[in-house]
Parts: C-alpha cells; sequence; structure tokens
C-alpha cells in the first residue's frame, strides 16, 4: 500500500478504458533535453490506456525557468509560443510533470490576467482523475523482481491539488514496495535557479533527503518530476550514494508487455 | 495626533466586503458531571488536576491569600500573605469550559488579579454548575472586565522544545467543584 | 591560479558559516512542532480547510475595512479608558513610548517587557536603554537572547537556534545560579531572577496579539505567565499593535484563539489568554492605574495599498518557519530583519520596500509548504515571485541567468530544434549556474533514447 491512501482509494482490479480519448502531449523541455525515455514512457502510457497521442513538433517549454527566476517578461515571450503550439486546441494536455503543469494553471493566470487552462494535466493526475485508473494494469509476462522504492511527492503537485496520484498507481504495481520516509512532505530542494545561487542550502535540503531515503532502506527513488529527480540524481553521483532516480511513468512503462 | 490622520488616511478606505458570520458549532447537550469529566481529562492531560475540599485544607498550610468568594465558601477570612509571599493563591472562577479544560477568571471586588498568577500553587474553588462544554458557550457570557483564561499550568518549552511547568505563573492547578 | 570570489546573496553566505549544531537545533525542534501541531490541529478541527478559509476570510474583512474599525477600536478603547496613541513610523512610536515613561517614571528605574515583535521591530530596548532605563525581557528565551545580546530566530521560539548547554553557560556567566543543564532548573533560576525585576518594575511593555474593535478589548496570549506580571503588577501598561492586529468581535476570538495556539505550538489553547478591558476600575484590587495603545503604522499602510497586503492577514504562529526547508537549514538569523522565515522574506521587502532586500524573495524553492499549513492561507509563495519580478522589473536584483539566449530559443520550435541538436556541442562550461551547480553536483548527462527521434521513427 502506498503511505498515505486517504484520497483516491484502489481498487483490486484493473480499469480498462473504453471510450477513445485524443490527448496532446506536452513534453516538458527537461524530458525533451535530457530524459527522452520519460516522454517515450508516457505515450507508451496513454496509449497502452486507448488514447490517441498527438505531438506537436513546435512545442519547447512553459516558461517556469525565467518565470520563477523573476524575468516575468521573458516568462511571457516563452509562454506565448505554449499556447500557441499546445493550448489551442479542445484536446487535454499531459505532461510527465507537475510543475510545468501548475506552471500553466497557476503561473499562467498571474502572468495574463485570469487566463484559465482546465485542461491541462499532469500524468497521474490525468490517469487517476480523467482515465480512473486506480491500479495499473499490467500486462508484462516477465515482471521485474521485488525491490524497496521510496516516492517523493514533488511539490508543485501542491499547486494543482495532487495528492498520492502518482505513488497509489507504483504502489499497484506487485514487484514494487513503497517505504515510508521520515520527513517524506519536505521538499527535495531543487527550487529552480535557487539550487545554483543557493547550493549550500539547496544542497542541505536534498541530502537530508536521501539520508532519510537511505535510512528507510529504499535503493530508488521514484517521483513524477525531472526537475527534482535531476538534481537529487547530481547530489547521489557526486557523493557516490547507493541510490538511483527514477520518474513513474518509467515504472508503470517497464508493467507494458512489448 | 498629527500621526493618527496620517495614517487614517493612507489606509485603503475599501470597506464594501461583507462580513462572513462565524457560523456557531453545534451545542452538545451534556450533563454537568460529564463536563466535569471531560475538564478533568483534559486539566490531568495539562498537568492540573480535580481536588476535593480536604486537598485545600492541606494546601492551605502554606502561606497563601484568598479571594472574597472563596473566602465565604471556605468560611476563612479573605485576603492572607502579602502577595509576593504567597505560595499559594485561592481564587474562584467564571467559568470552566470542558472542551479545553480551561477557567475563566475575571477581575472584580475582591478579585486581585495577582492571586491566581504570582504563587507557585492555584486554587480554584467554584460552583459546579458554572461549567459549559465550548468556547463558544464561554466567550459569549464574557464578563465585561479585564478577565483571564487560564489553562493548564505555566510553562515553556522555549530550551531545546523540551516541556517545563510553572516558569512565571503557577506550576500546580487544583481544581476543586462544589 | 586563484579562484574568482564568488558572491552568495546574503542568506545563502550566511547558511555557509552557519556552525552545525545551531542547524541541528533549529531543524529538530521544527520538525517536533510541525509533527505535534499536524495532529492537534486535525483533533481541534473536524473540517481544517473549512476552518481556514473561514479565518482568511475574516481577515480579509479586517483588511478591507480597517480604517472603520481601527476608528471604532480607538473609540471603544478611551470608552475603557485605555489611552489610545497612534505612531506612523518607528520613530514616533518609541517617542510616544519614551514620552509615557518620562511620565510614569521619571527617575529611570526597570522596565519589564512582555515578548512582543512590534517592539523589536522598532528597536525600542535600545532607546530605552540608552536614556537609563533597565528594560528587562521576560519571556525566557527572549530572556536568554537579551542577555548573550543576540536577536530572535524564530518569532515564537526566539532561542530555537541554541542548545542547553549554550543557554546553561550564558545563566552561569550572569551569575543566575550553578551551572546546570536541565531546562526545568534554568527556569527556576531565571523565575528567581525575573521575580525580583516585576516587583520593583513601575513599568510593563507588552505586544497585542488581538485587539477587538468592537469591545475595544486587548488581547494578550502566552504560555509562561510573564506576559501576565508584566501587565499586571506595574502601574502602567504599554500595549503596541501592528495596526493590522484587529479582529471585528469577540465572536471571532474562539476561532482565531484554538487557531493560533494548535497552529504555534500544537496547544489546544495557550495557558494564559489575557483580556485586557482597561485600568484597574476604582472598585479593584490590583492591576495597572495607566493602560496604553500605542497603534503602530510603520509601512503597514503603504503595504494594505500594494501586492502584498495579503501579509498583513499574518497572525504570527510561525508555522510557515517551522515547516520551511529552507529556514530549516539557515535559521531566522539568516534573513537579516526581525521578521523571518517565509513570512519574514514577503513582509522584510514589503515593509522596507524591494530596494533595501532585493535578493530575500529568491531564498526559497517556491515549495508551498508555508502557504500549505497558514492558518489564514496567505499565498507566499505567489508574493515571493511577485517580489522577484518587482526586483527584476526595478533592476535592483542580480539576474542570475541571461534570459536571453534562452528566451531566442524557447520562442520558436525551430530555434529549439536546432538548439536541441546543437547542445552537446555548446559550451555548457560557461552556463552561469554552472559552478553552483557543480560544487555540489553532477552535471547531468542525456540518458537512453531521444524522444523526437524515436517519435519520428515510428510514423
Amino acid at each position: 500500500m502506498p503511505p498515505d491512501s486517504n484520497v483516491a482509494k484502489k481498487s483490486d482490479s484493473p480499469v480498462r478504458v473504453e471510450a477513445r480519448h485524443r490527448v496532446r502531449l506536452m513534453l516538458t523541455c527537461l524530458c525533451d533535453i535530457y530524459f527522452g525515455e520519460v516522454g517515450i514512457s508516457t505515450v507508451k502510457i496513454l496509449e497502452h490506456l486507448n488514447c490517441e497521442v498527438l505531438f506537436d513538433k513546435e512545442q519547447t517549454c512553459c516558461g517556469q525557468p525565467p518565470y520563477n527566476a523573476g524575468d516575468w517578461s521573458a516568462a511571457r515571450q516563452v509562454a506565448g509560443l505554449t499556447m500557441r503550439a499546445l493550448l489551442e486546441s479542445e484536446d487535454p494536455v499531459v505532461m510527465p510533470s507537475a510543475s510545468c503543469a501548475a506552471m500553466i494553471r497557476e503561473g499562467y493566470p498571474v502572468l495574463y490576467e485570469g487566463m484559465m487552462h482546465p485542461e491541462v494535466f499532469e500524468l497521474g493526475e490525468f490517469l487517476v482523475h480523467q482515465l480512473k485508473i486506480r491500479s495499473w494494469p499490467v500486462t508484462t509476462a516477465n515482471p521485474p523482481a521485488k525491490r524497496r522504492v521510496a516516492f517523493h511527492r514533488a511539490c508543485h503537485g501542491r499547486g494543482i491539488g495532487l495528492t498520492n496520484e502518482q505513488e497509489m498507481l507504483v504502489g499497484s504495481l506487485p514487484w514494487i514496495q513503497l517505504v515510508r520516509i521520515a520527513q517524506g512532505e519536505q521538499c527535495c530542494g531543487f527550487g529552480g535557479a535557487f539550487c545554483a545561487t543557493h547550493g549550500a542550502i539547496s544542497a542541505g535540503i536534498g541530502m537530508e533527503k536521501l539520508h532519510n531515503i537511505m535510512k528507510a532502506g529504499a535503493e530508488e527513488i521514484v517521483s513524477g518530476d525531472m526537475g527534482c529527480l535531476l538534481h537529487l540524481d547530481g547530489l547521489i553521483k557526486k557523493n557516490k550514494l547507493p541510490l538511483r532516480t527514477r520518474h513513474f511513468a518509467e515504472l508503470l512503462a517497464e508493467a507494458i508487455a512489448p | 495626533m498629527a500621526d493618527r490622520d496620517d495614517i487614517l488616511n493612507a489606509l485603503p478606505q475599501t470597506g464594501k466586503k461583507a462580513r462572513v458570520p462565524v457560523p456557531a458549532p453545534p451545542l452538545p447537550s451534556l450533563t454537568s458531571d460529564a463536563m466535569w469529566q471531560i475538564f478533568g481529562a483534559r486539566l490531568e492531560e495539562l498537568g492540573g488536576r480535580l481536588g476535593t475540599l480536604e486537598d485545600v485544607e492541606v494546601i492551605l498550610s502554606r502561606p497563601h491569600v484568598i479571594d472574597q468568594e472563596s473566602a465565604t465558601r471556605l468560611g476563612r477570612q479573605p485576603g492572607g500573605v502579602p502577595i509576593w509571599e504567597a505560595e499559594v493563591g485561592v481564587t474562584t472562577a467564571d467559568l470552566a469550559v470542558a472542551e479545553i479544560g480551561s477557567l475563566l477568571i475575571s477581575t472584580g471586588p475582591g478579585r486581585p488579579r495577582m492571586a491566581s498568577l504570582s504563587p507557585v500553587v492555584h486554587v480554584v474553588v467554584m460552583p459546579k454548575e458554572r461549567i459549559v462544554a465550548t468556547l463558544e458557550e464561554a466567550f459569549a457570557r464574557l464578563s465585561d472586565r479585564s478577565t483571564v483564561m487560564i489553562t493548564g499550568p505555566s510553562r515553556t518549552a522555549d530550551i531545546e522544545h523540551v516541556l517545563v511547568r510553572g516558569v512565571h505563573g503557577p506550576g500546580d492547578i487544583v481544581v476543586v467543584p462544589v | 591560479m586563484k579562484a574568482k570570489p564568488v558572491n552568495h546573496p546574503a542568506v545563502e553566505a550566511f547558511a555557509r558559516q552557519l556552525a552545525e549544531t545551531t542547524r541541528d537545533s533549529v531543524r529538530a525542534t521544527s520538525v517536533k512542532v510541525i509533527e505535534s501541531r499536524k495532529a492537534r490541529l486535525v483533533d481541534a478541527f473536524p473540517d481544517l480547510e473549512a476552518t481556514r478559509t473561514q479565518a482568511s476570510q475574516i481577515k480579509d474583512f479586517v483588511l478591507a475595512n480597517i480604517s472603520n474599525l481601527l476608528s471604532q477600536l480607538e473609540m471603544k478603547c478611551r470608552l475603557n479608558g485605555v489611552q489610545v496613541h497612534w505612531a506612523k513610523d518607528a520613530e514616533s512610536a518609541r517617542k510616544i513610548i519614551l514620552d509615557i515613561c518620562k511620565e510614569a517614571a521619571p527617575d529611570g528605574g526597570t522596565i519589564v517587557k512582555a515578548k512582543s515583535m512590534a517592539t523589536e521591530e522598532i528597536h525600542l530596548n535600545k532607546h530605552l536603554i540608552d536614556v537609563g532605563y533597565n528594560v528587562v525581557e521576560t519571556d525566557l528565551g527572549e530572556f536568554v537572547v537579551q542577555i548573550d545580546n543576540d536577536t530572535p530566530s524564530h518569532i515564537v521560539a526566539p532561542i530555537i537556534h541554541k542548545n542547553r548547554r549554550e543557554v546553561a553557560k550564558s545563566f552561569e556567566r550572569e551569575g543566575l545560579g550553578p551551572y546546570t543543564e536541565s531546562p526545568e532548573q534554568l527556569a527556576a533560576q531565571a523565575r528567581k531572577h525575573l521575580r525580583e525585576r516585576f516587583v520593583e518594575a513601575k513599568i510593563g511593555i507588552s505586544g497585542v496579539n488581538f485587539a477587538i474593535a468592537e469591545s475595544g478589548r486587548l488581547v494578550l496570549v502566552e504560555n509562561e505567565g510573564n506576559s501576565r506580571l508584566s501587565t499586571t503588577a506595574p502601574d502602567t501598561h504599554i500595549a503596541i499593535m501592528g495596526l493590522e492586529k484587529l479582529l471585528p468581535s469577540e465572536a471571532d476570538l474562539p476561532l482565531f484563539l484554538k487557531l493560533l495556539a494548535g497552529s504555534a505550538t500544537g496547544q489546544r489553547m495557550t495557558v494564559y489568554t489575557h483580556l485586557i478591558s482597561g485600568p484597574r476600575r476604582k472598585d479593584e484590587d490590583d492591576g495597572p492605574t495607566a493602560v496604553h495603545l500605542v497603534i503602530l503604522d510603520n509601512g503597514r499602510s503603504k503595504v494594505l495599498n500594494g501586492p502584498y497586503k495579503d501579509i498583513l492577514k499574518c497572525i504570527r504562529c510561525g508555522a510557515c518557519s517551522y515547516v520551511c526547508p529552507v529556514y530549516r537549514q539557515v535559521s531566522g538569523h539568516a534573513y537579516s530583519h526581525v521578521y523571518s522565515g517565509p513570512l519574514g522574506a514577503v513582509l522584510a521587502p514589503a515593509l522596507e520596500g524591494i530596494e533595501a532586500l532585493p535578493e530575500l524573495a529568491k531564498a526559497s524553492t517556491l515549495c508551498g509548504a508555508c502557504e500549505e499549513v497558514c492558518p489564514v492561507k496567505i499565498p507566499i509563495p505567489r508574493m515571493l515571485l511577485q517580489l522577484r519580478d518587482e526586483a527584476m522589473r526595478k533592476g535592483v536584483a542580480e539576474n542570475p541567468i541571461p534570459w536571453t539566449l534562452f528566451t531566442f530559443g524557447a520562442t520558436s520550435g525551430l530555434r529549439w530544434r536546432t538548439g536541441l541538436k546543437m547542445l552537446p556541442m555548446a559550451r555548457i562550461a560557461k552556463h552561469p549556474l554552472k559552478d553552483g551547480w557543480t560544487e555540489f553536483r553532477e552535471l547531468p548527462k542525456k540518458e537512453g533514447r531521444d524522444f523526437r527521434k524515436w517519435w519520428n521513427g515510428r510514423s
């Protein structure tokens, strides 16, 4: 069981999605630059659930990096392209990042007074609340070995009302044992440009998180935001810690038969 | 007074927003005994206790002050030693609040504020019927005089978040409903 | 080759020289408080979310009607026999208070003080000490701060940054009693020493937690009893309040008292809730014969007219600091202002102007934990972002990254795709954030397949 499953309850039988959805993928800049596998996994997951996935090649970035750094004029220029490339159709837009979804849903109304984009979803949120998936439909014939995994809830999920959606799906995989970590709700310390301008503080927060994860006996950190994982992975490698990072989309994709 | 007008003029003068009424929580219908039971449990959690008139007699062997109402109730003389020398203060209370283990004590003739404050032991002798279930009920009946609400013994957690009782106010509270 | 010195923002620079023991003290207490408060609030409020919304709306009402409510408060206070003074800034407030002190105790003497952030804000103690008064902080934590010539590092827990050994050494140095590391015995030593100050003081100074417009009642909450003693034993009581500390009516008190106690310390209720209706009446036995209320503006009216007005809904519970991952790493002193933590990161630049504290709002990961715990739902992260924007627009903050190149690439699909192809060849070594990243982390490498190649390959 996920550590905290009071919000969305897991049911025992996998739910099949009957209606065919058409969704637009927002890859996100980090997956575009570094983590293609997360984007590939996201497409596999959505197609596995009978969704038609469209990918607009003109997309770039949601504009959050300059927005958080305080350069709102740069943020508006970048956001303008995202709106043209992705947000003009009526199809739901799905992305493997709560941070980017929060930027569009919470940040755009600040940049452009009152502009709302309700059809923008973080992947886990879309799976649980739109497609009503409560338990991951495993189809692979070669399940991986059991392993202990620590789930890190990315803070930007707070802004869009995410709770345990991603954990619930990951926790439903028979080979995953989720472990409870001390101060699990605390931020990883990434914070965008903060991680470099306030490096010692950022690393201090991140190392605290990693120590708590190791104390809980996990070997793998799973999260839904590549920003957190990029930072934690950098710390892990620099300090040669026995941990690895994965995006939850990769874990779900692992359970799909090739 | 120049500051007064400067400040009031500088403040936003909107004032349109509607007042949100605070809905009154449902009133539990509890007997006085049931409320005293809850009160006693709360007080104990806080480090105080319910006591009897016999307990009071023992405690009063120490240097003390007694307010007028309690003196009448106990058949003793009001007053006592000079306040800073008193180790025990005996007072009445206007109301006990069951849900949080609090006591409301207003000041007034024969009711010195210091009696519940400077001694190390505070004894409250009060009529049994003066209890309400909730803070909301209690505050609906506030005296217009200066009043203190006391919720357990004086305490601090300033040093390493370690709880210490009896810093400046009484470290012991004994409540005697009669 | 000599490395170029790096200019870290103030909060980061502070963190780098902070002792590990201090960090441990701050972190340990913060975690403890956050855990106990969570349990208490869930227990006390069946629908915590609705309760926070309610409290937030009452504070919205207060801010929207503040001018009328303050006039009402003034009138009611006068009827109660409380003398009301208005101070537009710190200097004015200090002068008002000094004049009252000179009248009440012309020959100097002891002034006992209860914990008050407003007095910290106007640096009152130094001013009164300079003219010869013996000003004594009587809250245990504030007393330690005073004898150590230190400043509070949390608005509710002033010595969260000290451990018991440090307190023990200070008490021994001040001759308060034999060396002891027992918090109980340290508290007893303070009680004994401060009791004499309460007996001799002619004046007591305090803050105000809530002032009730409807009745003119001043509400002070505390746990130790020092605040009650400071406002009861001396003949003159001076209370100072930031002008936003209003509640419309006494019916609002139960909600706010429970919420403040639960949020600040995880208590069902603070030990002493002092409802002051004015000076001692003729038929009363004790209490001060004169009560003064100083209503302090000091930048607040300006804040109320601007984009950060919501920060004045704050009831000073300190929960946002306890829960903040950055605060836990750096302590309150890093914020270099009396108001620290997430509250301070907004309130300090809002009061002082962005030019005075242009970088403070950047000392945050924007994780949102502060807003999540705030009993009156102040949108702190949103205001931190607005402050960053304001600093950038006014050109007073350093821009860590020249966004022009990024913006050039990210505003055209074609340029973006071209950029992606060139990225492996780009001189990432020149990125302005590289050093801040690599000091603590390995650089990221592209792993696995490229998404666009894969996508193009399948269709």
